[in-house]
């Protein structure tokens, strides 16, 4: 009898398990899904909408109550968020577009565009805008052109913003200095930034240590010249000096304790932890659309102004597209995700919440309804990118595969200089060996 | 004669004979199979999440794959960019053998050291004992690195106290040559588990030992280091070997609180590796370097085997040298 007692309990056992773990299967999974069942009545079948985009806590919850507007709109769509921090964002995705699972429509970057839109996991958006459904009526042909690759319409542009450099008016004025008006020199933000540290006091810096690659292709572009050549087989300057000077520059200012070292500015992590915002700093280079969430943290008012000319030299500024919505190949609702981004191009309600916390919105109804109710960052950001424009010139052509790798180790090389552990002279010769490694 | 009831009894026989065993294989197979299925659910899971993904990332290693097309094969290129062109791979070795060769014997000391305290009987000891397991659990996690960074930041708590002793202390975390010494106290904090193996391992020493080193008049030392010690070598092999190998695995810790800075000086093996795959997208490369971690922590772990003979001492190997 214990033999078939025994069989008994396993058999009971072995079915358990198995029921468990069918169970334990369905029931994974964080999104509460819609199911794609057709409504009862005859109505819309319910759509399900995966959207995904990086940020700061500020566009997280902005973009979430934009999307509540949306389902309130269309009720047959329900959509389901993915959203992060900006460096863990790639890699997410590139092993999400691996197992064919990304999102219906994913926030994109000028920087992997053309590398995504040559994996062909894009979706050409020329057929929705054609037909309607995503209505770019009242928006300027210059501001799609970031998003376009081959003629096609890849991307939509969701704001555009432009490098620029933030500063605290308050401290300028307890140093005794005058602000900087658009039009001053390299030679003028050395002289100005000693002047700064010098007033200021020992525990206040006169501005960050800003040697990153955003600022070398903004004095590139001032010398006529870009990173990559017209191929994208090679580095586009041709010497090196361009590179040890640009170096030198900033090489020159840590020795002399101006701007902090690499230990003071190792731990900031997000705009939340920036010197400007803690006073250590008067002034911050950054992209003009973060002037919103900066303003917040720092919670007091900044102005914007553009970067250094260089005497003699061109245009350093362009209008850059700060990021886009596309609608990925892999989705199966594409007409749903042109349907968003058209909502988030046009709506009205919805660009109130955004509140241009992305860049200045490409649609010119909605700047216009914008300008009045915006806050006074809102309102500078505006300002500014007016500016710059008047200061741009065209933008420089979308980065060649390889570029992540360059930018990677730019970085490190950056950072080598930075803890005086290379030269300027030495670092720009390793950065062309490897990225010319990079490319070929 | 006899010799067709021979043969046909001699059939009989035989038949009995084969159903005998065919009966016994069939039983044998019938059992097998209950037993496959009993541990089926495991069996799968190592096919599909264990051999396969090996089988793969061998097959992957001799290709450069970007995760987002397909695979091509390029041979034993992977291989030779690793050992001839990459100065970053070596740095990868010599930063991950300085860690597992510093962290491994401070960490064991110090879970021998903690499990000795921890092997009375004075009151509240076991709670001890659990609150320092504690670290162990919560050391890998990501709360816990953000704290880290926060305790040796420039302005963190530790530069906090030493300022209270008037010395100036910089951002351990981003100081080159610092910044591996807070990984490895991390690390060594964590030693919960191989403290309570030392633990089982102490209370199974025979108390008559102790008491008849003392009888015998051996001091405190005396007593660690010719019973303690000896009889712990099991356990302490086993240690060894667990937390080499995991130490050679270390990527946490790394990639959490120090990203693999400042200057590469904390690029542990597996954050390059890391770095190489989802950064690079450069899946192949990151592959070969898998399998050369395999190769590495194999010999290692060989070499600790072999040399187990002459210093592990077996209660049971009775004259076994």
């Amino acid at each position: 009898m214990t033999g078939s007692i025994r069989k008994t309990v396993s058999a009971l056992a072995a079915s358990v398990l198995l029921s468990g773990t069918v169970l334990g299967c369905s029931a994974g999974g964080k999104q509460a899904s819609g199911g794609n069942a057709p409504q009862p009545g005859g109505q819309q079948e319910q759509i399900q909408l995966r959207v995904a985009w990086w940020g700061s806590q500020d566009r997280h919850d902005r973009t979430q109550k934009a999307i509540q507007l949306f389902q309130e709109k269309y009720p047959h769509i329900k959509v389901s968020v993915e959203f992060t921090g900006f460096d863990d964002y790639w890699n997410k995705l590139a092993t999400q577009a691996a197992g064919q699972n990304l999102p219906d429509v994913i926030q994109m970057d000028y920087k992997f565009l053309s590398e995504y839109v040559e994996r062909k996991l894009l979706a050409e958006l020329d057929p929705y805008v054609q037909s309607g459904t995503l209505n770019l009526t009242d928006v300027d042909d210059v501001y799609l052109d970031g998003g376009k690759i081959g003629g096609k319409l890849y991307a939509v542009n969701l704001g555009s913003n432009s490098l620029a450099m933030a500063y605290d008016p308050e401290m300028f004025q307890q140093a005794g200095i005058k602000e900087p008006q658009p039009g001053y020199t390299w030679e003028d933000l050395e002289a100005m930034a000693r002047e700064l540290k010098a007033k200021l006091g020992q525990d206040v810096w006169g501005m960050p240590l800003a040697n990153e690659m955003n600022m070398f292709k903004h004095y590139l572009r001032q010398k006529g010249l870009w990173l990559y050549s017209d191929d994208g087989k090679s580095l586009g300057y041709p010497d090196d000096q361009v590179l040890t000077d640009f170096f030198n520059y900033w090489d020159k200012l840590r020795k002399d304790g101006i701007v902090p070292p690499p230990e003071v500015t190792q731990n900031i992590k997000g705009l939340e932890d920036e010197l400007i915002v803690h006073k250590k700093s008067p002034v911050m280079f950054f992209h003009s659309n973060q002037i919103i969430a900066l303003a917040k943290a720092a919670n007091r008012p900044l102005k914007l102004t553009i970067f250094p000319k260089l005497a003699g030299g061109q245009e350093g500024h362009f209008i850059k597209p700060s990021q886009f919505f596309s609608v990925t190949t892999q989705s199966k609702q594409q007409e749903a995700g042109a349907m968003f981004i058209d909502f988030i191009t046009n709506d009205l309600k919805a660009n109130e919440i955004l509140a241009a916390e992305r860049g200045v919105p490409i649609s010119k109804k909605v700047r216009d309804h914008l300008f009045a109710s915006l806050d006074p960052a809102g309102k500078e950001m505006f300002t500014y990118v007016e500016l710059a424009q008047q200061h741009s010139r065209e933008i420089h052509p979308p980065d060649p595969a390889g570029s992540t790798k360059i930018e990677a180790a730019f970085k490190r090389i950056q950072e080598t200089v930075n803890y005086g552990k290379n030269t300027p002279e030495q670092a720009a010769k390793q950065f062309r060996e490897e990225a010319e490694k990079a490319l070929k | 004669m006899n010799s067709q009831a021979d043969t046909t009894s001699q059939a009989v026989d035989t038949k009995a004979y084969r159903s005998g065993t065919a009966a016994r294989t069939k039983n044998r197979v019938v059992r097998n199979l209950i037993g496959l299925s009993f541990i089926s659910p495991w069996l799968i899971g190592f096919l599909f999440f264990t051999i396969g993904p090996m089988v793969a990332s061998l097959y992957l290693s001799f290709t450069d794959y970007d995760l987002l097309s397909e695979a091509q094969w390029v041979g034993l290129d992977n291989y030779v960019t690793m050992f001839t062109q990459d100065p970053r791979f070596w740095t990868a070795l010599k930063v991950t053998f300085f860690f597992v060769f510093v962290s491994v014997p401070l960490k064991l000391g110090f879970a021998l050291f903690i499990a000795m305290l921890f092997n009375g009987k004075h009151r509240g000891v076991g709670i001890y004992r659990t609150v320092y397991y504690i670290p162990s659990i919560i050391g890998g996690s990501v709360a816990v690195a953000v704290m880290w960074k926060q305790l040796f930041g420039l302005e963190g708590a530790v530069n906090g106290i030493l300022s209270l002793l008037h010395i100036r202390g910089t951002n351990w975390i981003a100081d080159p040559q610092t910044a591996i010494w807070t990984l490895i106290l991390l690390v060594v904090w964590q030693f919960g588990s191989p403290m309570l193996i030392f633990l089982a391992g102490l209370k199974q020493i025979p108390a008559e030992l102790y008491e008849a080193a003392e009888v015998d008049g051996a001091g405190k030392w005396q007593r660690f280091a010719q019973i303690t010690i000896p009889m712990l070598t099991p356990v302490i092999f086993f240690n060894l070997v667990m937390q080499m190998i995991g130490g050679f695995m270390t990527f946490t810790q790394s990639f959490l609180v120090t990203s693999g800075g400042p200057l590469d000086s904390t690029l542990f093996y597996a954050v390059y590796l890391y770095e190489n795959a989802f950064a690079h997208f450069e899946m192949g490369y990151a592959s070969a370097m898998a399998w050369i971690l395999l190769i590495i922590v194999a010999v290692f772990t060989a070499l600790i085997f072999k040399s187990s003979s002459f210093w592990v001492h077996y209660e049971s190997e009775e004259g076994n040298r």
